[in-house]
């Protein structure tokens, strides 16, 4: 998330204000400034099962709220809220598979997409961006996060690595294999 | 090794520009608030501040009907501890030791100002 040090110092200000006076108005106009991008990440996350993402987006806002004093600045506050969230959702798919038993990603990212993406059809008539949509639901959880993060929110490799609590090289080769299938799979799409 | 002359070479280069261009445009986007930001507020814990408000309050407040309960209640009985224990603190500053009178009533001033210091401190940090 490429925000001008402007921004940046407007999101610290908001943050201080809600750790000094519990200021509500200033966590309001934070949770105004990070719900389209956090929700939309989650959204990617589920499948696009809007009512998941909204409801695991609401759980993550809280508890930054509860944890806000634990955000030391290291990176930005966006970043971090969607390391919140990011574990939130992985909480809610761990929760899942006890109930259910999965083989693979592949096949819980589909299941958790309930049947709202189809797997993209070889046709000329498909629109664009559900196959976009689709071929992104065929990858695993950890390559379409860090995928989302990296070229749809435009988070740097070190931000995404930290979002997803795991290594920078781990971050790569998600990026790396999530390119590389879509390469494959959109290759019709791609003109020649 | 000769490529074949009927295939293209891949660019790969080429290949990811177009994704991430497909993956920018898919962000286009924009998710309205619709709601969503009024759901959070109100679903927020209740405010810290009024919480330790409320706490101070009935801190000062028990400490204050104790003493008072003691005063009303307490009857002859504490009137005569407290006397004895004046008459204890009397008796220590008058032994023959030199300057323990002095030292006592410095001691217990000292004491008094830690602990107005402390109990001030504590409501600083818990602001």
């Amino acid at each position: 998330m490429l925000k001008s040090p402007r921004v940046n110092r407007r999101v610290t200000e908001l943050v201080a204000r809600v750790l000094a006076n519990d200021d509500r108005h200033a966590f309001g106009e934070l949770v105004r400034q990070h719900q389209a991008a956090l929700r939309g990440f989650l959204r990617r996350l589920t499948g696009g099962q809007q009512a998941l993402a909204d409801d695991l987006a609401q759980e993550a806002f809280l508890e930054a709220y509860r944890s806000l004093a634990r955000f030391n600045g290291e990176s930005t506050f966006g970043t971090w809220l969607h390391g919140i969230a990011y574990n939130r959702f992985r909480s809610a798919r761990r929760r899942q598979r006890e109930t259910v038993e999965w083989t693979d990603e592949t096949e819980m990212a589909n299941a958790m997409a309930g049947g709202e993406m189809s797997v993209p059809a070889a046709s000329a008539t498909v629109d664009l961006q559900q196959d976009l949509a689709g071929a992104l639901a065929r990858l695993s959880t950890d390559e379409q996060a860090a995928i989302h993060l990296c070229y749809v929110e435009g988070l740097t490799h070190e931000e995404a690595a930290r979002v997803l609590g795991c290594p920078l090289g781990t971050l790569k080769t998600h990026v790396f294999r999530a390119k590389d299938k879509l390469r494959a799979i959109l290759g019709a799409w791609v003109p020649a | 090794m000769n490529a074949p002359e009927s295939s293209v070479p891949a660019d790969p280069s080429a290949d990811d520009a177009r994704i991430e261009k497909l993956l920018r445009e898919a962000s286009q986007h924009y998710i309205e608030d619709g709601g969503f930001t009024h759901r959070i507020l109100v679903a927020l814990p209740p405010s810290r501040r009024r919480a330790e408000r409320r706490r101070r309050v009935l801190l000062i407040g028990a400490a204050l009907l104790g003493c008072g309960q003691v005063a009303v209640f307490g009857g002859s009985g504490v009137g005569a501890f407290l006397s004895t224990l004046m008459k204890g603190l009397a008796a220590w500053s008058a032994l023959p030791v030199p300057g323990l009178g002095a030292a006592c009533t410095v001691g217990v001033l000292a004491c008094w100002v830690l602990a107005v210091a402390a109990g001030g401190w504590a409501w600083v940090r818990s602001r």
